[in-house]
C-alpha cells in the first residue's frame, strides 16, 4: 500500500539516491489509526453518557451513520482516482425519490423490489454518465459532478416536488431494524440470543466488499491512476476505463445509500440527500485518503463517516447546544487535515511543498 | 499522446484576460498569444458564449413576457446580478489560482449577521469594518492553511464553512437580531438622485478595480502564473504562498461585501442566506469562461456569467419552466461551457 500522505504526489526525484526504508506500521497507517482512535473515543463518550446501552441504543448508533457510510464508499473510490464526486448527495435524493414513487401500497413487497432495482440502476447509470464525462470527455470532475448533481436534483424535483411517498415498513425494518430480537435456535442445539442491529450486517457487507475489491485488478488500477496518471498510462493501464469504473461504482453506491436513506426516513425527499455530498468528502478526508488520489482506504472512511455521524448525538447527550454541531464537525475535519501537514516536515525539496 | 504543449505553457493568458485555449480545445500555438497577432475576436471567443446566452435569454423573455425587457426591470436584473457578481469576483481570483473557496457561503452570512447585530450597538462605520474584517480574516486563515499547511483548498474551505456555520449559530443563538442599517440598504437598493442604482455604480467600480488588478498589476500576472504552473511560477521568483494567502483574503473580503449588500437587499440577515449563493457563484465563474484548472479566464467573463445565472433563474420562471427544470438547464449549461473550454489533456502529468 502506498504511504499515506496529503497533498500532491512527490516526484520520483525525491527518492533517487536514497535507500527507501519502509516506515514502521504505525507510521504508515498513522491516519487510519488516528481516525479509529477518534471513533473509539467518541463511541466511548457516547456509551458513558447514555443511561443504558441496550440493543435500542446500539441500533440508533449504527443507523445514524449508515447512509453516510454507504455513500462514502462511492466517494472513496472516486477520490482514489484523484477525482471528486459532488453529485453523490443529489443521487441519494434522486434514488430516494424514485424509490418512494415506484412503491405501491397494494403490493408493497414486489413494488419495493422493483423500486430498489430502479434505484440501483439509476444510480449506476448516473455514475456512468459522470464517468464518461470525466474519463472520455476529459472534463474536470469537480465541476462536472457539480453540474450533473444539479441535473439529478432537477429530475428528483420533477419526480417528487414535495416530500412524501411511501416506503413499506418491512423494507425499513429490513435495513434498519434489529435482528435476533427473539432468541433463535441454531443447528447443533445452540441458541443465539444477542440482538444485533441489522445495520451491522450492512456495515459488514461494505467492509467485506472493500476487502475483496481491494485485491482486485480494478482496485490496483484505480490506485495507480490516482498515484500518477501518466505513469499508470505508460504502464499500460487503461486510465479511462479505470476512471469510468470508479465513477460508475460511486453512482451505484449512491443508489444503495439512497435505498438506505429511504428505509431510514420511510419517505421520499428530493432534497433529503444534500448533506451527504460534503459529509462524504469530510468522511473520506478524515479517513486519511489523499484528495490528490492514490492513497487511502475505505476502512478509514468508514470510521470517518461514523465520527461525523455520531458527533451530534454525543453533543446532545452531554447537554451541549446543537448549535455547536457544525463547529465541532468542522474543527475535527480541519484538525485531522492539519495533522497531515506534519508530512511536510519530511519533504526536503522546497519545490515539492508547492 | 498529449495535445502539444500545456495550454498555459506558451500563452498563459497573462496579457489577454481571455482563455489560453481556443474554442476547439486546441491550445494556441506559436507566439500569437504573446505578440497580440490574434484578432480581438479570436482572443475573446469564449466571452461570446456567456454574452450570447444573455441575448438568447432576453429574447426568450421578450417573446413570452414583453414587459420583462423594459428599462426598469432590466436594471433590476442587473442589480440582482451585481450581488452575485461581487461574490463571484473573489471566487474568480481563487479559481484562477486553481483552487476553490466553498467557505464563502457562511463567510458572507457571518459578515451580514455581524453587520445587522453590531450596527445596533455601535456606529455603522465600525460595524461595517468589523464585518468586512471578519470576512477578510476568514479568507486569511483559509489562505494560510492552503499555502502553508498545504491543505487542499476544497477541504480547507469545506471545513472552514462548517466551523463558520457553527460560530454563526452559537453567536446568534439561532436567530439573528436587528435590521439592515440604512447604509447597506442604500448600497443594495438605493438610487443616486432616484435614477442610477448605487449597486450598479458600486459594481462598475468594483469590476474596474478587479480587471485592473488582474491585467495591469504584478499581482495579477503572478496569479495567472501560479494558476498555470505553480512550480514554474516559483522558479520564476513568484512568492507563491504570499500570492495565495492574499488571494484567499481578497476572496473573503468580496464575500463580506456581498454579505453586506445582500443584507441591504433583504432588509435583514438570516441563517443560511449564503448557501443560496455558493453554487451560483461557482457557476458564474465557469459560465464566464474561467478555467476551473486555473490560469486562464478573467473577471470580464464572470460579469457575463453572473448576469446569465440571474437571468436564467428569472427568465426560466417567466417562460414557465419549474425550478426543477431550471436546475436541469443549469447543469446542462455548465456542462456545455465545460465542453467548450474546460477540457484536460488526454493524459495528465
Amino acid at each position: 500500500m502506498a504511504t499515506i500522505r496529503v497533498g500532491g504526489a512527490m516526484p520520483p526525484s525525491t527518492h533517487q539516491g536514497r535507500t527507501v526504508r519502509p516506515r514502521p506500521f504505525v507510521m504508515r497507517n498513522g491516519r487510519l489509526l488516528f481516525v479509529w482512535a477518534v471513533l473509539i473515543a467518541i463511541v466511548t463518550a457516547y456509551v458513558l453518557v447514555v443511561p443504558q446501552f441496550r440493543p435500542r441504543e446500539q441500533r440508533t448508533l449504527l443507523n445514524s451513520g449508515l447512509t453516510l457510510a454507504t455513500a462514502s464508499m462511492g466517494q472513496t473510490l472516486v477520490v482514489l482516482t484523484g477525482g471528486i464526486d459532488l453529485s453523490i448527495g443529489p443521487m441519494v435524493s434522486l434514488t430516494n425519490s424514485i424509490a418512494s414513487e415506484v412503491t405501491d401500497k397494494e403490493s408493497p413487497t414486489s413494488s419495493m423490489v422493483a423500486a430498489a432495482a430502479a434505484a440501483l440502476a439509476v444510480g449506476a447509470l448516473g455514475g456512468l454518465i459522470n464517468g464518461v464525462l470525466v474519463a472520455y470527455g476529459r472534463l474536470q470532475p469537480i465541476i462536472v459532478t457539480l453540474a450533473t448533481g444539479s441535473i439529478w436534483t432537477g429530475i428528483a424535483l420533477y419526480i417528487r416536488p414535495s416530500p412524501g411517498g411511501f416506503i413499506p415498513l418491512e423494507f425499513s425494518n429490513l435495513l434498519s431494524g434489529t435482528a435476533f430480537a427473539e432468541p433463535v435456535s441454531l443447528p447443533l442445539g445452540l441458541t443465539w440470543s444477542t440482538p444485533i442491529p441489522k445495520a451491522a450486517f450492512v456495515v459488514a457487507g461494505l467492509v467485506i466488499f472493500w476487502i475483496i475489491f481491494r485485491r482486485s485488478r480494478l482496485a490496483t488500477r484505480i490506485y495507480a491512476v490516482g498515484s500518477s496518471e501518466g505513469a499508470a498510462y505508460l504502464s499500460g493501464v487503461n486510465v479511462q476505463r479505470a476512471k469510468l469504473a470508479a465513477y460508475t461504482l460511486a453512482g451505484f453506491a449512491a443508489g444503495c445509500a439512497g435505498l438506505v436513506n429511504s428505509a431510514q426516513t420511510a419517505t421520499g425527499n428530493a432534497l433529503g440527500g444534500t448533506i451527504f455530498t460534503l459529509n462524504s468528502i469530510a468522511a473520506v478526508v478524515l479517513g486519511g485518503a489523499a484528495l490528490a488520489g492514490g492513497a487511502g482506504s475505505y476502512l478509514g472512511t468508514l470510521a470517518g463517516a461514523y465520527v461525523i455521524a455520531i458527533i451530534p448525538s454525543v453533543l446532545q447527550f452531554y447537554g451541549v447546544s446543537s448549535f455547536y454541531k457544525d463547529l465541532v464537525q468542522g474543527s475535527v475535519l480541519l484538525f485531522a487535515v492539519a495533522l497531515g501537514a506534519f508530512g511536510l516536515l519530511r519533504v526536503r525539496n522546497r519545490m515539492d511543498r508547492l | 499522446m498529449s495535445r502539444g504543449p500545456e495550454p498555459g505553457a506558451i500563452a498563459p493568458g497573462v496579457d489577454t484576460d481571455g482563455p489560453a485555449v481556443a474554442l476547439d480545445g486546441q491550445p494556441r500555438l506559436g507566439m500569437s498569444g504573446l505578440t497580440g497577432q490574434d484578432s480581438w475576436l479570436s482572443q475573446n471567443r469564449a466571452l461570446l458564449i456567456p454574452y450570447g446566452l444573455i441575448l438568447i435569454l432576453l429574447a426568450a423573455a421578450a417573446i413570452r413576457a414583453p414587459g420583462f425587457v423594459s428599462g426598469p426591470n432590466l436594471s433590476q436584473q442587473l442589480v440582482l446580478a451585481s450581488y452575485l457578481g461581487i461574490i463571484a469576483g473573489g471566487q474568480t481570483l481563487v479559481i484562477l489560482t486553481g483552487g476553490i473557496d466553498l467557505s464563502i457561503a457562511w463567510n458572507l452570512n457571518l459578515a451580514a449577521i455581524l453587520l445587522t447585530q453590531l450596527s445596533e450597538q455601535m456606529p455603522i462605520f465600525w460595524a461595517a469594518v468589523i464585518a468586512l474584517g471578519s470576512a477578510s480574516i476568514v479568507g486569511l486563515l483559509n489562505g494560510l492553511g492552503i499555502a502553508y499547511l498545504r491543505i487542499p483548498s476544497l477541504v480547507m474551505t469545506l471545513g472552514m464553512n462548517a466551523v463558520l456555520a457553527g460560530v454563526t449559530l452559537v453567536y446568534t443563538n439561532g436567530s439573528p437580531q436587528g435590521d439592515a442599517p440604512p447604509f447597506s440598504r442604500d448600497l443594495a437598493v438605493g438610487k443616486i438622485g432616484g435614477v442610477i442604482h448605487w449597486a450598479l455604480v458600486f459594481w462598475a467600480l468594483f469590476s474596474a478595480a478587479l480587471i485592473f488588478l488582474l491585467r495591469r498589476t504584478v499581482y495579477g500576472k503572478r496569479l495567472y502564473a501560479i494558476g498555470n504552473n505553480p512550480k514554474a511560477g516559483y522558479l520564476s521568483g513568484v512568492p507563491v504562498r504570499w500570492v495565495l494567502v492574499l488571494t484567499y483574503t481578497v476572496c473573503g473580503l468580496c464575500a463580506g461585501l456581498g454579505g453586506i449588500k445582500l443584507t441591504g437587499y433583504s432588509q435583514q440577515s438570516y441563517l443560511g442566506m449564503g448557501d443560496l449563493y455558493l453554487l451560483p457563484a461557482i457557476a458564474a465563474v465557469v459560465i464566464g469562461g474561467t478555467s476551473i484548472l486555473g490560469g486562464s479566464g478573467g473577471y470580464t467573463g464572470t460579469i457575463a456569467g453572473a448576469i446569465t445565472v440571474v437571468l436564467l433563474q428569472n427568465v426560466l420562471q417567466i417562460v414557465g419552466i419549474r425550478p426543477a427544470g431550471q436546475q436541469i438547464l443549469y447543469g446542462l449549461i455548465i456542462l456545455l461551457m465545460l465542453f467548450v473550454y474546460g477540457r484536460n489533456a488526454r493524459v495528465q502529468e
